[in-house]
């Protein structure tokens, strides 16, 4: 009889101690190795509980609860005893049953049953959801955070990391706040109120019951170190076994046309049975660990069985006594293996807690300007004046200056780190100058927020990025859309312009699904060549007064990159744009070329005024790389 | 389909079950000597039973271990085989899938049907064996015994099980579409989170940062809500048999006693009945909790049957119309992708020679990987021949095609390993001078002699450790090494400049001199001095010749000429 959740209940009869089997078990094994390290402990308990806002009191009624529930399951076996002793008064000394007595006890014990079911399922209830909205709340916390973190954090951090935030710290936190916190304080006050009862049944046998533990408990942790060997070398065999998977899959072409098919096959084939081989022992070894324990402690019970016994028939104890105490004893197992894990597991929820708040404090951008934009009035001159920036504490550019007349076309070139594209990360104000001043028509361009200064750009990026949904949606992804309205209701004609406009209908109508088409995460469905069309597309949808293309058409075709500039033209006649290439071939015809190398502009010009020049862009010419 | 599987562990399977039944048996014997010990010992003052059924009681209880550590050393190498089986039998026939055939699945589904499923179905067989089976005979075992120790009693506890049973399945079947929710809204949580980290540029370029926070939210919510409602109904459950086995106790107790005052029960039966309850209670709650892992199990286990009930589409096919002529040869071919509707390639003829070199040039997307792919059996759903050195491709092997084709790849893959055994990957039993050559060929020779570790140099997985254009030269040169009669290259010429991209063309020429070659190319520097190139525009051949033909009549070469010649004139002449 115990009243732990259900959830908890079977990880103690299953997984306690925290091993796992199986498959790649072995990761789990690290977690109870590694408990996490809090550097505030205190601080990040206090701001989590201000976390939870308005649920504050459910969390305390929760708790309450629990408390109370414990309490009472300690007074169950007691009071069934004091049945038994009645029975065994009326078996051994003949006296006949108090049934008034007996109804009294009964009637006790019913609304003990009903008040332990009830604060079990209320707390449990109250705590399911006071965590899930703690956990919904911090993560829309750090998705918003995202939104305002500044690039350079973004350049710093590993993606990797962050999704770990989201997906095992939050988790983390929201599993211990869930029912960790309250099987925890069961387990305390189980363990704290079965030791008082036992100590006051007999303090012989109470004393007995308890010395036990601690051996098994260490014979179970004595175990898990020796089995720790066993499980690293599954999980790396389970590391090298899916890593020669996924080449095995994703080489499919070299694999079928190079005739390597068989070969590989049997190298898979001795390592699935290597993988067999620690699979089976290393789940062996988790199953272990636990009968192992179980062994003293089950021994210990006959031995306490017997001793009782005794007892009993000498008349130190009662019957209902002896029986009571077993009960305790069973009663002690389980919350007395949780009383260990519980700092491990506070710990570590605190420290994932912790790495959160970390996160959700880092530095954000800072808005000086709140002036608003109507994009349509902007005729798109822009100018750099003395413009300083780096991405780190060294100047990457120092005084820029430039001046670009409206609806002027601009190329700029130069080799990799030459500084095009930081060029552009200024415009669009992803990083933040630290001198001088970038206007835009005239005006300084820190007086609009960076929301509103967006609107006047329209941009396709170096890096191409489509989210996972359908193409429509994507290309809709470009048109200014309300609050209230979804991408679904951006025009589904405009859609198709301007698929048209990037050269991208024709790919798309090929598709089984057309503009219905569905990418897959990271666009694998589509060749790198169409997903920069559709990256184009997508800019096209927004008219802008100024475009900027940051290699924009790489993978394309120099036929069809052509075509594309002859749509921008058709588009935006009039808007400013910027393009950066790194084929000369196909920007001979802008208005201007700037030429830059390393942070600064070496040349501008057109293309043949810098020809003549005879300068850095005609040796770049020659080499035909540019 | 496990049962398939599971014949082969029959033994290991019974000995489990065997040994399993075994530990349930001395688990219930346990509860079963403490009546004696306080019907016999206790009550009749007897010290000596009391010993005597205790050292019993120890008895039981390493039987008990004992068996349970037999029946795990069964049971883990059923389930540790029947996941080796699976993996072998999946990855077996993914290999030889043809892309035809393989078009319904991508790389990272079956990547995951092969490692994440199988796990899944090894958790589920654990389960059945270890779980589903012991907590049924208990309770049928605790049945039985609390009969033989009082009927009347214990057709109460008869009774309570099917309801409890029911109960539990109630509230599980209730929670389970919740559970489905679940996944699905942490997946979609993550993924967004995931892509918005990705594209965080182009969402603030298109100031999108709002919109992305407004389909966040219906993501949270939405697990917050699936969240509530699947716990709210599975944390009744527990408190719930709880309290059923509690009033349950109750029961028996006070029936026990009026039973008691007439002198037809005994106290230690009395106890041990509640025992008994108990563990019949406690297992049937375990037992409702484990249906929850079966529909996840089935959904894996369909995934793994969809594999492998999917049989290759193209089979060696027997060819009675006369043969062709040597070479390649491309007859009037048609082919739509499977569930396109429009054609990739339409009405297509062509004929490579050996000791030709022909070309193929066009935009994006206008059917020219295509073509190689139809000419290596990749596809056989399109209408037309194709024959190599007069056979019809629909009646060769895999291996007699790659025997007479060796095929480059526009991405250039390599595999994790030293340099020696990627290229070996074309040649199997190649000399370290054979690869010294091909690498030469590409130009890389000078790189890995001057690299510290020459051939062994590592290369990581993806080959992340090299960049585009190394990768593509490797990939080049692990094709240059094998000995067959045509070589095609898809586009793989894109990442290098133009001065090396000229040297390593004149290697190839010189080398595959007598053999015919295929070349797919965006630049005309790659193309201009094939015998023939064809200009493909929306799948169709429009125009073919020679460079300088082509240069003079045809409208879309001279396009593509215009885009790219002003920054080659000083190159290529």
């Amino acid at each position: 009889m115990s009243t732990e959740p259900i959830n908890n209940k079977d990880k103690q009869q299953d997984d306690l101690p925290n091993v796992s089997r199986g498959v790649g078990g072995a990761g789990r094994v690290s977690g109870l190795l590694t408990s996490g390290s809090t550097k505030d402990a205190k601080g990040t308990l206090f701001r989590l509980f201000k976390n939870l806002g308005k649920f504050k009191w459910l969390f305390m009624a929760a708790l309450i609860l629990t408390l109370s529930a414990s309490v009472i399951q300690i007074l169950i076996p007691r009071n069934i005893g004091r049945i038994i002793n009645i029975f065994t008064q009326l078996l051994t000394n003949n006296i006949a049953l108090d049934w008034e007595l007996l109804g009294k006890i009964g009637l006790t014990l019913a609304i003990l049953y009903v008040f332990n079911f009830l604060s079990n399922y209320i707390s449990s209830i109250l705590m399911v959801r006071v965590s899930q909205s703690v956990i919904k709340s911090l993560r829309n916390q750090m998705q918003v955070k995202l939104n305002a973190l500044t690039l350079k954090y973004f350049d710093s951090s590993s993606a990797g990391d962050m999704v770990s935030l989201l997906s095992n710290d939050l988790d983390n936190v929201a599993n211990t706040l869930q029912s960790g916190l309250t099987s925890s304080l069961s387990a305390i006050v189980l363990l704290v109120g079965v030791v008082i009862m036992m100590l006051i049944i007999n303090p012989v046998l109470a004393f007995l019951s308890m010395v036990v533990i601690p051996v098994s408990y260490y014979m179970v942790k004595y175990l898990i170190k020796k089995a720790k060997p066993i499980f690293q070398k599954n999980a790396n065999l389970t590391g090298v076994f899916n890593g020669k998977i996924e080449e095995a899959y994703m080489g499919e072409d070299i694999v079928k046309h190079y005739s390597i098919g068989e070969d590989l096959k049997t190298e898979l084939s001795s390592l699935n049975q290597e993988l067999y081989d620690s699979e089976w022992k290393s789940s062996l070894v988790s199953f272990v660990t636990r009968p192992a324990g179980d062994l003293i402690l089950n021994s210990n019970y006959v031995l306490l069985a017997i001793w009782g016994g005794r007892y009993v028939i000498n008349g130190t104890l009662s019957l209902g006594g002896f029986q009571a105490f077993l009960q305790y004893t069973q009663m002690l197992r389980g919350p007395f293996n949780q009383v260990l894990g519980i700092f491990n597991t506070i710990m570590s929820a605190l420290a994932s807690a912790e790495r959160v708040f970390e996160f959700l404090d880092s530095e954000e951008i800072v808005e000086i300007g709140n002036d608003s934009m109507d994009a349509n009035s902007v005729i798109g001159e822009i100018e750099f004046n003395n413009v300083d920036f780096g991405y780190t504490e060294n100047l990457l550019f120092e005084k820029v200056n430039l001046k670009v007349a409206p609806g002027e076309q601009v190329a700029i070139v130069g080799r990799t780190g030459a500084g095009k594209t930081t060029l552009v990360n200024l415009l669009m104000r992803f990083y933040e100058i630290s001198g001088g001043k970038i206007y835009i028509d005239g005006k300084d361009s820190k007086s609009y927020s960076t929301e509103e200064l967006r609107k006047a750009y329209s941009m396709v990026l170096q890096d191409t990025w489509l989210f996972s949904g359908s193409i429509r949606d994507n290309i809709a992804y470009g048109a200014d859309i309300l609050d209230y309205e979804d991408l679904s209701d951006v025009d589904f004609e405009r859609i198709k312009e301007a698929a048209r406009l990037a050269r991208a209908d024709s790919f798309i109508e090929c598709l089984p699904e057309g503009y219905d088409t569905v990418l897959t995460e990271g666009a694998s469905n589509l060749s790198q060549g169409e997903i920069q069309l559709l990256t184009i597309a997508r800019a096209m949808i927004k008219k802008a007064p100024i475009i900027i293309l940051d290699e924009a058409t790489s993978s394309v075709d120099t036929r069809t990159e052509l075509l594309i500039q002859q749509g921008l033209k058709e588009l935006a006649a009039n808007s400013t744009s910027f393009i950066i290439a790194h084929r000369l071939s196909t920007i001979q015809d802008a208005d201007r070329i700037i030429v830059m190398d390393s942070g600064t502009i070496v040349e501008v010009g057109t293309h043949e005024e810098l020809l003549d020049k005879n300068g850095y862009y005609a040796e770049m010419y020659i080499a035909g790389q540019g | 389909m496990l049962i398939k599987y599971a014949k082969k562990y029959a033994k290991y399977i019974v000995g489990q079950l065997f040994f399993a039944s075994t530990w349930v048996f001395a688990q219930l014997w346990i509860p079963r000597l403490m009546v004696d010990i306080v019907d016999k010992g206790i009550m009749l003052k007897d010290m000596g039973a009391i010993i005597e059924k205790g050292l019993l009681m120890l008895l039981a209880t390493v039987f008990n271990i004992v068996s349970l550590l037999i029946s795990l050393f069964f049971l883990t190498r059923v389930t540790a085989g029947i996941s080796r089986d699976l993996r072998a039998d999946l990855f077996q026939k993914i290999i030889d899938w043809s892309k035809e055939t393989r078009a319904g699945f991508s790389n990272s589904t079956l990547i995951t049907r092969t490692v994440n499923d199988v796990k899944q179905v090894s958790n589920f067989i654990d389960l059945s064996l270890r779980k589903i089976f012991t907590l049924t005979i208990t309770v049928i075992g605790a049945l039985v015994v609390s009969f033989s120790l009082d009927a009347k009693l214990a057709s109460i506890i008869l009774i309570i099980i099917p309801a409890i049973f029911l109960l539990g399945l109630f509230l599980t079947t209730r929670a389970l579409p919740q559970y489905a929710r679940i996944r699905l809204s942490i997946d979609r949580i993550n993924q967004l989170f995931r892509e918005n980290i990705r594209g965080i540029r182009v969402i603030r370029a298109f100031n999108k940062a709002d919109y992305e926070v407004k389909e966040f939210e219906k993501a949270t919510q939405e697990a917050y809500e699936a969240n509530v409602k699947s716990e709210s109904t599975m944390m009744l459950l527990s408190p719930l048999i709880l309290l059923c086995t509690n009033i349950l106790i109750l029961v028996i107790l006070f029936l026990g006693g009026g039973r008691a005052q007439v002198g037809t029960i005994k106290l230690g039966v009395l106890i041990g009945l509640i025992e008994y309850a108990t563990i019949s209670l406690s297992n049937i709650q375990q037992f409702a909790s484990i249906i929850t892992i079966i529909p996840r199990s089935k959904v894996s286990i369909d995934r793994i049957e969809e594999v492998l009930s999917t049989e290759e589409i193209l089979t060696i096919k027997e060819d009675s119309t006369i043969p062709c002529d040597g070479g390649i040869n491309f007859k009037d071919i048609d082919f739509y992708y499977p569930g396109s509707r429009r054609a990739t390639l339409r009405n297509l003829n062509f004929h490579l020679a050996k000791g030709d070199t022909k070309a193929i040039i066009g935009s994006t997307g206008s059917g020219k990987s295509t073509i190689l792919r139809l000419l290596l059996r990749d596809y056989d759903a399109y209408h037309g021949r194709i024959c190599i050195n007069g056979n019809n491709i629909q009646t060769l092997s895999r291996e007699e095609i790659s025997k007479a084709i060796t095929y480059i790849p526009q991405t250039s893959f390599l595999f994790s390993g030293s340099i020696r055994e990627n290229i070996q990957t074309g040649k199997k039993d190649a000399t370290d001078e054979e690869i010294w050559q091909a690498l030469d060929m590409v130009q890389m020779g000078d790189f890995f002699r001057r690299s510290e570790k020459g051939l062994d140099t590592h290369i990581a997985q993806n080959a992340v450790n090299f960049s585009g254009g190394q990768k593509q030269r490797i990939s080049i040169a692990r094709g240059l090494i094998r000995e067959s009669d045509f070589y095609i290259f898809d586009d793989c010429f894109s990442a290098l400049d133009y001065s090396t991209e000229k040297k390593i063309r004149g290697a190839i020429k010189e080398k595959l001199k007598s053999c015919g070659v295929l070349i797919v190319a965006q630049r005309i520097a790659t193309v201009r001095e094939a015998d023939e190139i064809l200009v493909l525009e929306r799948g169709e051949i429009v125009d073919r010749g020679s460079h300088e033909e082509l240069a003079e009549k045809s409208a879309i070469y001279k396009e593509i000429l215009a885009s790219q010649q002003k920054s080659q004139e000083g190159e290529i002449v």
